[in-house]
């Protein structure tokens, strides 16, 4: 299917990005590996499509020691190979790794799949498990919101029509922190049927990501509890993180159960 | 590899990529639902928009004729090109935009306004449920058929022990790279390119919808990208893109795009299954009754098509009592029609999964079990009224286990494993009526022209037949240039579907070589005053004593020859070695072994090219592929290839063992059997055999096993579900 008709602008300034952002009806392309093809199935219109390929500003990742600041052109596989260093370098590429096939992480952004807000995509259950948080910008200005605020619904965020996702700002891991994701999916490059992301802080508990297992990318905070508890974190995780919706391939007792076994798989991986 | 070095290197030349000056293209509006009446159709904004050249509906179309169906009823209601008065399927064809461009005909198809009423849907064979017919004259029972007499009430009162089983053949997707495509040009000659595996067939689908001589029509096959069987038929689409094309006086094309591929377009498989057998304390099977339900779609495209089911109810064994029934329903949904095995992979799924059961309820070794029932004698007579031609099927499952190792994988192992193998047997060739093809032989100045009518959709036909007759008349096979897939060059073909390409298309070229060599022995033998036992044909020269002539100077000549045989049976032995994921009943193939005969074997890469894409095939049913609908036939998961999942090259085991055995067709003068379809019938019973194999020791019950098995269908049907809330896992 072909799209409707769109003007399509090539900005090389934030400044002039947002901008074009307050017309109405304005969308953002980055990879466009989620947007193009709700724009051919016609499920969603652009007056103008705004390509962010020409901002150098949105490029490259930034290690302030607290936070790593990941920009809005940054590709999963950029994240693949290595882009972030220590503990959380090597989840975010791990994690990038089971995103779809490689062509699609040649192209594919860590904030542009944020914003898609895709149920099962890894990197929201990554984000939401790190308390990572977005950094929106518009004409009305700059703010920053956690990604359990960010991430409203599926395929919903809280972001404004004006706004520009131009970064996710990730906590990062201290040294020795231990780290595993696993996932359940059907074929190699289908989406994930569950993802859980694992982080084992040297004297600081773990940190629990799920994708897949409700309608947004959610922290496990029940597994974590059950975890520093000696507790089973898989059951705590199924019943209590685990809020799953009716699919024909995979039911909600099949869904929770999943998410309960990768969440232990993740932590067993991250031993 | 002339042929396949071009289409492997992205040089092929496909229906969307034709230059034509002036050609529009097509869009089609379609329903979103899967039962309406049509109340009206809204075209005034579409006409009005820019570049769009024609809006045409039913009302437009009245002087076309109906659909032609290849294998529908006798009593046919009538299929229109786009629906009149009410939509029987989502995806269905209500109206077609032509516009110079595909993106500004796609802006005024949004812009067409349904008025529609909805009506119950009805997705699932069988009467059960049903409050609205789909015709008002004619039953949703479209067409039922017996083959073989009953089973006596003895034989299953007797019987030591009778299995009852049911299972689902799931709708699939048939998902060729290239989805359907088609280009027009009218003019006296009515000029159609298309992506099609019967150029003759569509021709005269096409000459019999618009009333014309059949000469006035040439169809031209491009380089195609696939088939599967579900570019066969004469699609109502192509009759309205022909239509617009000779109302409008200018070229038309249409793409097919995924979506419409995998909402509208026809779909395989489809049955509900009942089988049953009986059989005595040793394991001899007394009876087999297989009982089909198929949800054939909303029109009668391939309403017989689960025959092909019913006559292969037997199967590779030497059964008394064979008795298969089928009643075809027509559903809200697109039509069921020809996929990859057509029939026979539901047939071998529903005898090899009953004959599992036997052997595990009898405690017996599932080969050894096979081996006593298996047809020794050849030909063979079947109750259903098969004949079948040839065969050593214990020496195919001999070779399979060797392969398999079945023993290797018992014992202790860390994940639940288990062995499944299934036999089957087939038919190819096709049916009374296609069971004939033509070939020719020219020799011009410059070498030799073969033609042929079957049509490539991307099989290696140039390089295995150019071979074919080369071989035959000694000369090197870049001499040989073959056509194909165009009635203007072809008079007369039936195409390459039903494994019948080199079989039959060989045959007949095989034939015409011979007869050009007679045909040149004769001339020569009158230039000489001799005859033509006189005179040798020798690499493409004819000699006798010290005179030879260069067949080239005999131009131009020409011989013809049209085969004709009965079907042949090739047959297999599968076997699969799985682990299940015990947590998730995710089902990993540690190993999987094909064991095909197809008779002679021309070019052994090409068969096994055929078996290794049947194979992705086969496990694209038993593991992956499923179109999902709700009961009313409205699509459930419509995210295009995200959603219908398919096999790549990353779903295929690592260790894939594929082997021949050749037992000659005695019906064929090159001693060949069709290669095409084996994979896709052998693998989902033997896939599906060795998961029960792997579950039963855990108490997982076999019976809840149904393709495709997902995680969740093993996970249930190890109990998954039972234990849940109580500790998971």
């Amino acid at each position: 299917m072909k799209p409707a008709p769109f003007e399509y602008a090539t900005p090389t300034t934030l400044d002039e990005a947002i901008a074009l952002l307050a017309t109405p009806g304005a969308r953002v392309i980055a990879g466009g590996q989620s947007l193009l093809q709700d724009l051919r199935w016609r499920r969603t219109s652009a007056s103008v499509l705004v390509d962010l390929a020409r901002i150098d500003e949105l490029r490259g990742v930034h290690d302030d020691g607290a936070r790593v600041r990941i920009g809005a052109r940054v590709r999963h596989v950029d994240l693949e190979r290595g882009a972030v260093g220590g503990p959380l370098g090597r989840l975010l590429a791990a994690t990038a790794g089971w995103i779809a096939h490689p062509p699609v992480r040649s192209r594919g952004t860590m904030v542009g799949s944020l914003c898609f807000a895709h149920p099962s995509s890894e990197w929201c259950g990554l984000a939401a498990g790190l308390d990572a948080a977005v950094e929106l910008v518009s004409v009305r200005g700059r703010r920053e919101v956690p990604v359990a605020e960010f991430l409203r619904d599926s395929f919903a965020t809280t972001a404004a029509a004006d706004e520009l996702a131009t970064a996710v700002l990730v906590p990062t891991l201290p040294d020795g922190t231990r780290v595993g994701v696993v996932e359940s999916r059907r074929t190699h490059a289908s989406y994930a049927h569950v993802a859980a992301v694992a982080a084992r802080v040297p004297d600081g508990g773990s940190r629990l990501g799920l994708a897949g297992a409700a309608p947004t990318g959610t922290r496990a905070h029940a597994a974590e509890a059950a975890l520093a508890r000696g507790e089973d974190p898989g059951a705590a995780a199924a019943e209590h993180d685990a809020d799953p919706r009716e699919h024909p391939h995979a039911s909600i007792p099949y869904t929770r159960h999943v998410a309960g076994v990768l969440v232990r798989r993740a932590l067993q991986e991250a031993a | 590899m002339r042929g396949d070095d071009r289409l492997t290197r992205g040089r092929g030349r496909y229906t969307a990529d034709l230059h034509v000056d002036g050609c529009l293209e097509a869009a089609f509006v379609r329903s979103p639902v899967p039962h309406a009446d049509l109340l009206g159709i809204d075209t005034t904004a579409a006409r009005d928009m820019p570049g769009v050249a024609a809006v045409l509906t039913a009302d437009d179309l009245t002087d076309v004729g109906d659909v032609p169906t290849m294998f529908g009823t006798d009593d046919s209601p009538p299929w229109r090109p786009l629906a009149a008065d009410r939509v029987r399927h989502e995806g269905e064809a209500v109206a077609m935009v032509v516009a110079d461009d595909r993106y500004r005909a796609e802006d005024a198809a949004a812009a067409v306004r349904l008025d529609l009423r909805r009506r119950p849907g009805h997705a699932a064979p069988g009467r059960a449920g049903r409050t609205d017919r789909l015709y008002p004259d004619h039953d949703d029972l479209a067409l039922e058929k017996e083959f073989g007499p009953p089973v006596a009430d003895a034989t299953w009162t007797n019987a030591h022990i009778v299995i009852d089983s049911r299972y689902r053949q799931q709708l699939l997707a048939p998902t060729s790279l290239e989805a359907r495509a088609i280009l027009v040009e009218p003019g006296a000659l009515l000029t159609v390119h298309c992506s099609h595996q019967y150029p003759h067939g569509l021709r005269t689908g096409i000459a019999g919808a618009f009333g014309l001589a059949e000469d006035d029509v040439r169809v031209i096959v491009p380089d195609a990208g696939g088939a599967f069987g579900s570019k066969s038929p004469t699609y109502p689409e192509y009759l309205a893109v022909v239509a617009a094309a000779r109302r409008l006086q200018r070229p038309v094309r249409w793409i097919e795009d995924r979506t419409e591929a995998l909402t509208s377009a026809s779909r395989g498989r489809g049955q509900d299954q009942h089988v049953r057998l009986a059989a005595d304390a040793d394991g001899r099977i007394l009876a087999i009754d297989l009982q089909v339900d198929a949800d054939i779609g909303a029109h009668p495209l391939g309403a017989a098509l689960p025959g092909q089911t019913a006559l292969a109810a037997s199967e590779a064994y030497a059964v008394g009592e064979v008795h298969a029934t089928f009643r075809s329903w027509f559903t809200t949904t697109a039509p069921t029609y020809a996929y990859r095995g057509a029939g026979r992979p539901e047939a071998a799924y529903a005898v090899e999964r009953a004959v599992d059961e036997l052997a595990a309820a009898l405690h017996l070794d599932p080969a050894e079990l096979r081996r006593r029932n298996f047809v020794r004698e050849f030909p063979y007579d079947t109750p259903t009224g098969r004949r079948y031609d040839s065969g050593d099927y214990a020496a195919c499952l001999d070779r399979c286990l060797e392969l398999l190792e079945p023993d290797r994988w018992r014992g202790a192992r860390e994940r639940p494993t288990g062995v499944g193998i299934a036999c089957y047997v087939e038919r190819s060739g096709g049916e009374p009526g296609i069971l004939e093809e033509y070939g020719s032989v020219t020799v011009d100045p410059s070498g030799f022209t073969a033609r042929v009518g079957t049509s490539s959709t991307g099989q290696p036909h140039h390089t295995v037949f150019a071979q074919l007759v080369a071989d035959r008349l000694g000369v090197p096979a870049d001499t040989v240039d073959l056509v194909e897939g165009d009635t203007g060059e072809v008079p007369e073909g039936h195409g390459t579907f039903a494994s019948r390409s080199t079989q039959m298309g060989g045959a007949a070229l095989a034939g015409a070589a011979d007869a050009l060599v007679d045909e040149a022995r004769a001339q020569a033998a009158d230039r000489w005053g001799l005859t033509a036992d006189d005179v040798a044909w020798d690499k493409g020269v004819l000699r006798a004593g010290t005179r030879e002539l260069p067949v080239a100077e005999l131009a131009p000549l020409h011989a013809e020859h049209r085969f004709t045989s009965p079907p042949a049976f090739p047959y297999g032995s599968y076997g699969a070695v799985v682990e299940i994921d015990p947590e998730l009943g995710a089902v990993h193939l540690l190993r999987l072994v094909a064991v095909d005969d197809y008779g002679t074997v021309l070019d052994h890469t090409a068969t096994h090219g055929q078996t290794l894409g049947s194979i992705a095939q086969g496990l694209g049913q038993v593991l992956i592929e499923g179109v999902v609908l709700d009961d009313e036939g409205a699509t459930v998961m419509p995210d295009g290839l995200l959603d219908y999942l398919l096999p790549t090259a990353a779903e295929m085991p690592r260790d894939l063992r594929v082997d021949e055995t050749a037992v000659p067709a005695p019906d064929n003068p090159l001693g060949v059997k069709g290669a095409g379809e084996a994979g896709c019938i052998g693998v989902p019973p033997a896939v599906v055999n060795a998961v029960a194999d792997a579950i039963r020791p855990l108490g997982g019950d076999p019976a809840r096993l149904r393709m495709p098995l997902t995680p969740q269908v093993v996970w249930e049907a190890l109990g998954g579900e039972r234990s849940d809330g109580e500790g998971r896992g």
